[in-house]
């Protein structure tokens, strides 16, 4: 897995690649909340290069969420392949996370 | 729980080539099935979707060779294998039932060693050993998986089962306190019908996911637990689930079988009858 972080105006979008998985999750919820802890609570997770993810990663974006909502932000999801996308839906992670079908408008919905 | 018997459709329209091979093959554990036809053996197929077809080529109706290929060209049974077995043992004739599409071919008179080893390499089990387990062979599972599930051509969807398996094998190690797992960890893909049964087995102490909870997916984000998804998703991902725990002469044996429907299988054959 690999984690690509950038800034866009106030929105950080933190771009994975890979599987997000056991091996994997602790990597990433680490890398997410030291943008949180830095200040930094409106986060977009680009999704488009995920292959897949178990629940180790909807821990992950369930740890995150909650830290960023505490702290006045959000996580939002763009362009989720279907594949994973179902895994969010069975978890019922669709109702409390925001997902976009594509990057720009992710960013653009996040206020500043 | 017991696999059940692998199901072997024979066609042939010499009866008592037919009986006599039939009986052999049911000695050998087979459940058989019998046709004497080409036409009757297509509909047989895609009704009873065998593990394993054994078609001689020269049939009233439809010779065996133009039985397999509508059974290759047809997305409920194209993944089903097929063995030629026929007296014509030329070169060509070979040629030719490879060109049709099927998956092997043999030669009468019948040479049941040699029949039989054909039809097992066509169906054997995939066995990936894991001793010991740990997180970092995740990748090697799934990637086993892929191949298995593709190699023997059932389950239109490996997703599920990939998603299942790693599931298992990551409660296992993180939950489940390895060290108390001493002896390996199999995963075994077989083939039952166009369906997929996966088997994990551990030795161990027992470990029963029937008793994991169900977490509520109804909450909203301040009160959704962290955990307790991996069970749920494993349930959602498979169409069956069973789990046994049994003392052998090693330890505790732990059986944990899921199967996979092939629903394109299940769709293609309702749509076409």
């Amino acid at each position: 897995m690999q984690i690509t972080i950038a800034q866009h105006d106030h929105v950080t979008v933190a771009g994975v690649a890979g599987s997000i998985d056991a091996l994997t999750a602790d990597t990433l919820v680490t890398a997410l909340l030291n943008e949180l802890q830095a200040g930094r609570t409106r986060l977009v997770m680009h999704f488009a290069a995920v292959e897949y993810t178990s629940s180790a990663g909807l821990r992950v974006l369930l740890t995150t969420l909650k830290d960023a909502r505490q702290r006045g932000g959000d996580l939002r999801l763009a362009e989720i392949r279907p594949n994973v996308k179902q895994v969010l839906e069975l978890s019922g992670f669709t109702s409390i996370l925001k997902c976009y079908a594509d990057l720009p408008a992710a960013i653009a919905s996040c206020p500043k | 729980m017991n696999p059940p018997a692998r199901k072997v459709l024979l066609v042939d329209d010499n009866e008592l080539d037919r009986d006599m091979l039939s009986r052999r093959l049911a000695r050998r554990g087979f459940e058989v099935l019998q046709s004497a036809d080409g036409v009757d053996a297509v509909a047989q197929a895609r009704r009873e979707l065998p593990d394993v077809v054994v078609l001689d080529t020269s049939l009233p109706g439809l010779d065996g060779l133009a039985a397999t290929r509508q059974l290759k060209a047809d997305p409920a049974t194209h993944n089903i294998p097929v063995v030629i077995l026929t007296a014509r043992a030329m070169q060509h004739d070979r040629e030719q039932a490879m060109a049709a599409g099927c998956d092997d071919f043999d030669t009468k008179p019948v040479d049941l060693p040699r029949l039989l080893a054909k039809i097992e390499t066509l169906l054997a089990d995939r066995v990936l050993a894991l001793s010991p387990l740990s997180l970092d062979r995740l990748a090697e599972i799934r990637q086993f998986l892929a191949r298995s599930l593709t190699d023997l051509g059932c389950a239109s969807s490996v997703d599920g089962f990939v998603l299942a398996v790693d599931e298992i094998c990551a409660n296992l190690v993180q939950h489940a306190d390895v060290a108390d797992f001493p002896g390996p960890t199999r995963v075994t893909v077989r083939r039952s019908g166009p369906d997929a049964i996966i088997t994990v087995e551990d030795r161990g102490r027992p470990f029963d996911p029937a008793n994991a909870p169900a977490p509520d997916l109804t909450s909203g984000w301040e009160d959704r637990p962290v955990g307790g998804l991996g069970w749920y998703l494993v349930r959602q991902m498979v169409d069956d689930l069973t789990y046994e725990s049994s003392p052998d002469s090693d330890g505790v044996l732990n059986r944990l079988t899921l199967i996979k429907r092939n629903v394109a299988a299940d769709r293609d054959a309702a749509a076409s009858s």
